[in-house]
């Protein structure tokens, strides 16, 4: 007989600990993976994660790539951390590159980058803030399930980008569905110059993030939302709003992934201009999610695993190039990072441990 | 002591080991890990990995793709030319590969190729023009091959380290479009587009002028239905947007541009519930996916193109001096780089042959003159005085004429009115290059759904 016996935790394993071992362990398997392909780990190691953080423009995409990775992540810690499970980062992320086109093209397409560039962080919050608020609603108010709305409204920014992009902010110079290039002062990139990346983007991520923590961890709101996450119920008795704490961090949820839009738009080495959808948030609301995990939902170490992320799909094409095996190379570590980080979450709040009973019988007759 | 208790201690020893086990196992694997990060430098540098390690005689060339090599369409054709040159080459040429990448990735990819020694690589997709035009201008020592672009969509002056080549299909298009034309009862053909950029807007085109000189010669009116997709590769619209065609418009006959084979797939089921729906091969030989509906195709063989190039880099006919001026790849039948065929050595699958040769249509003296100077004077059936001919033997007489050394027919030869009644292409002559890498207007009878 094996017995499995699991057991509460008097005391949960810290974040730091479990985060560490999915990622070290997580890198371990995929390397045990890769080697039955017959790559030799030892070099895929140094390939995949040394010899890309050693140049420029490998620091240059993984910034790039992190940034969106950070503010989506930190918006989602604030929902995370309310109970409310926000998978709209995509869609909220759509918006903010909306408004960045809106603004940098329609809007104020004559000011200066000292205007351009607050304006389009400013109004790419609103409406990321705007897509949030509608689930955060639903849900305060009407009990709409929130993995539902966030979800589905994903689809509709999706779908709105087609359209603008295909329909009236069409190019009329090519057939291609991409708006017009926005106005160079709205090239995060060009007032960066000459570092190859976005420094207003870096500042606004670096200042936010402790900003968030503050907000969560020193300030009665964020007392509130901690309490109706992690228990509803007893937080109402003690007269804290539900509907209030559900709606404020679905907004700045929607909001940080709004910034991450006009980042994604904006900040690009390619030619700022709004672009297809899954050219512009490609996929990166969901990959966030599981960078507010490995953060264990806490805004400051979602500065470290968004960089980590983003090193870990640049890893993912280095080792497509050394060695020729394909997107699956990526696909596998973030596969095995999230199969490890679910696995890690259990034990990090249940002792779990194996009891071969029928070899103790069986040794027994020895 | 007797034995049974020491066993019985041990035993128990072992059971407190386990519970500490996961501990301790944890512990292992991350001091394995380090470990072998520590390894890893030392490794790599012993095996020769290192910068100064890497073989200084062969040609290192990479492909950079849009999509999945899976996808059995467009990506699929690319992996396998390359694989072809690969193969061929084999004594002085590496390759390698990366798919899946954004047009945002794509610099990044490319300077990691450049630190791992590549000095060739090849973007295939329209949408890496502009990335490649800018690493082109950063790395003017690496040669940089763009697939589907031309100078007249770059945002500046053309590097010379920077050259196209393309394997274009409108030929084969037309080919289809006369099959289609022979073969639909409802006289309602659709076409399911990616985008409606020139390259597509010419395929659907020249598919239509297809269409409708079957239709001309067999007496039949026909309406073509367009629709777009809006991505390159989207199996579920394409399958979605087909089956409106069909419901919606009594479709019988779909061409498509996207990237899978999600289409034939859905007119095999069409054809299996008892509404045949035909359709082609796109890029690659879908007719596996299709036995039953897929009557022909249009067929790549990048590796022609690919060998070509990859063989002038290796003599030094091409070099980052020169591209700018010699490389501008426009392959068509003549040069190999493209078959018509629902599978490779399949032009028209063998199920619809008889339907094609029986269906005849009256030739006047210019079809028969050109039937007799390509040697096909069998072709012609004299019945009551009168000459005809088949739509399949009219597709064979194209095919031929279409491979000539010199332009003998070509599908865009006015006139052409476009789907607004305008006058396009003036009778007797023929669109330029230029004319139709830039074409953005409908053939008559074409209805655009998606305006």
């Amino acid at each position: 007989m094996i017995r499995i016996i699991i057991k509460k935790r008097e005391k949960e394993l810290p974040y730091a600990y479990s985060s560490t071992i999915v990622i070290l362990v997580s890198i371990f398997l995929s390397l045990v993976v890769l080697s039955f392909f017959g790559i030799n780990p030892m070099i895929a190691l140094w390939e995949a994660f040394v010899l890309p953080i050693l140049t420029v423009y490998g620091w240059a995409n993984i910034l790039y790539n992190g940034l969106i990775l950070l503010l989506c992540g930190v918006g989602l810690v604030i929902a995370f951390k309310a109970g409310v499970w926000n998978i709209g980062a995509e869609g909220q992320m759509l918006m903010g590159a909306i408004a960045a086109t809106w603004v940098s093209l329609y809007l104020i397409p004559k000011a200066p980058s000292i205007v351009m560039i607050p304006s389009m962080f400013i109004v790419g919050f609103l409406f990321g803030a705007l897509w949030g608020f509608i689930a955060g609603v639903l849900k305060a108010k009407l009990g709409v399930n929130e993995v539902l709305t966030t979800m589905m409204l994903n689809y509709i920014a999706y779908q709105i980008v087609y359209y603008l992009v295909m329909g009236p902010w069409a190019n009329p110079a090519t057939s291609y569905p991409v708006s017009k290039p926005f106005p160079e002062q709205a090239w995060l990139l060009s007032v960066s110059r000459p570092l190859p990346v976005s420094v207003p983007t870096l500042i606004l991520a670096l200042t936010i993030a402790p900003l968030v923590h503050l907000m969560l961890f020193r300030t009665k709101l964020g007392y509130e939302i901690r309490a109706i996450g992690s228990n509803p119920i007893a937080a109402r008795t003690y007269g804290i709003s539900y509907a209030k704490a559900v709606i404020i961090s679905m907004l700045l949820s929607g909001g940080l992934a709004g910034l991450a839009g006009v980042h994604a738009v904006a900040g690009s080495i390619l030619t700022p201009q709004l672009r297809r959808p899954e050219q512009v948030s490609r996929g990166f609301g969901f990959v966030a999610i599981l960078v507010a995990w490995l953060s264990g939902i806490k805004p400051l170490p979602v500065i470290f695993t968004s960089i980590l992320m983003g090193l870990v799909f640049l890893a993912g094409f280095a080792i497509q190039i050394s060695f020729a095996r394909g997107i699956g190379s990526t696909h596998l570590f973030t596969g095995v990072m999230l199969l490890i980080l679910s696995i890690m979450e259990t034990y990090r709040r249940y002792e779990i441990s194996v009891r071969i009973h029928a070899l103790r019988r069986i040794l027994r007759w020895f | 002591m007797n034995r049974a208790e020491v066993l019985n201690r041990n035993i128990r020893r072992i059971g407190v080991l386990m519970e500490e086990k996961s501990r301790f196992l944890i512990s292992i694997i991350i001091v394995a890990i380090l470990s072998a990060a520590a390894g890893a430098a030392a490794m790599y540098f012993a095996l020769g990995g290192g910068p100064a390690g890497a073989a200084p005689t062969k040609l290192k060339a990479a492909w950079i793709y849009v999509g999945p090599i899976g996808d059995i369409g467009w990506t699929y054709a690319h992996n396998y030319g390359r694989l072809y040159v690969a193969g061929k080459f084999s004594s002085w040429l590496d390759t390698t590969y990366v798919e899946s990448v954004t047009a945002a990735d794509f610099s990044a990819c490319v300077n990691l190729l450049i630190e791992k020694g590549y000095t060739i690589i090849f973007a295939t997709s329209f949408e890496f023009l502009e990335p490649s035009y800018t690493a082109a201008l950063q790395n003017p020592n690496v040669l940089f091959f763009h697939c589907s672009g031309w100078d007249i969509y770059l945002p500046g002056a053309q590097p010379t380290n920077l050259g196209f080549y393309f394997a274009e299909f409108y030929q084969l298009y037309y080919l289809n479009g006369l099959m289609a034309g022979a073969l639909t009862t409802s006289g309602k053909i659709g076409y399911v587009a990616a985008h409606y950029i020139p390259e597509v807007v010419r395929h659907i085109n020249a598919f239509a002028l297809g269409a409708l000189e079957a239709a001309k010669y067999l007496n039949k009116s026909i309406t073509i239905y367009v629709t777009k997709i809006g991505s390159w590769y989207n199996p579920d619209v394409a399958r979605s947007l087909a089956s409106q065609l069909v419901s919606n418009y009594g479709v019988d006959v779909i061409a498509f541009t996207e990237d899978s084979y999600a289409i034939v797939q859905f007119c095999q089921e069409q054809f299996d519930a008892g509404n045949p729906v035909y359709t082609f091969s796109h890029y690659s030989p879908m007719y596996t996916y299709g036995p039953n509906v897929t009557v022909s195709g249009q067929l790549v063989h990048w590796e022609v193109i690919y060998e070509d190039i990859i063989s002038k880099v290796y003599t030094g006919t091409y070099n980052k001096d020169n591209l700018k001026d010699k490389v501008d790849y426009w392959w068509m039948l003549r040069e190999g780089a493209v078959e018509l065929g629902a599978d490779f050595g399949m032009p028209i699958n063998p199920n619809f042959i008889k339907k094609l040769n029986t269906t005849l249509f009256e030739i006047d003296e210019k079809l028969e003159a050109e039937f007799k100077a390509f040697g096909m004077e069998k072709a012609i059936i004299v019945q009551d005085g009168k000459k005809y001919a088949s739509i399949y033997n009219l597709v064979m007489l194209r095919l031929k004429e279409m491979r000539e050394e010199s332009t003998v027919f070509d599908p865009f030869t006015g006139p052409i009115y476009d789907n607004a009644g305008n006058l396009r292409v003036l009778p007797g002559l023929r669109l330029n290059r230029y004319e139709l890498w830039t074409m953005d207007w409908f053939v008559s009878n074409i209805i655009n759904l998606a305006s």
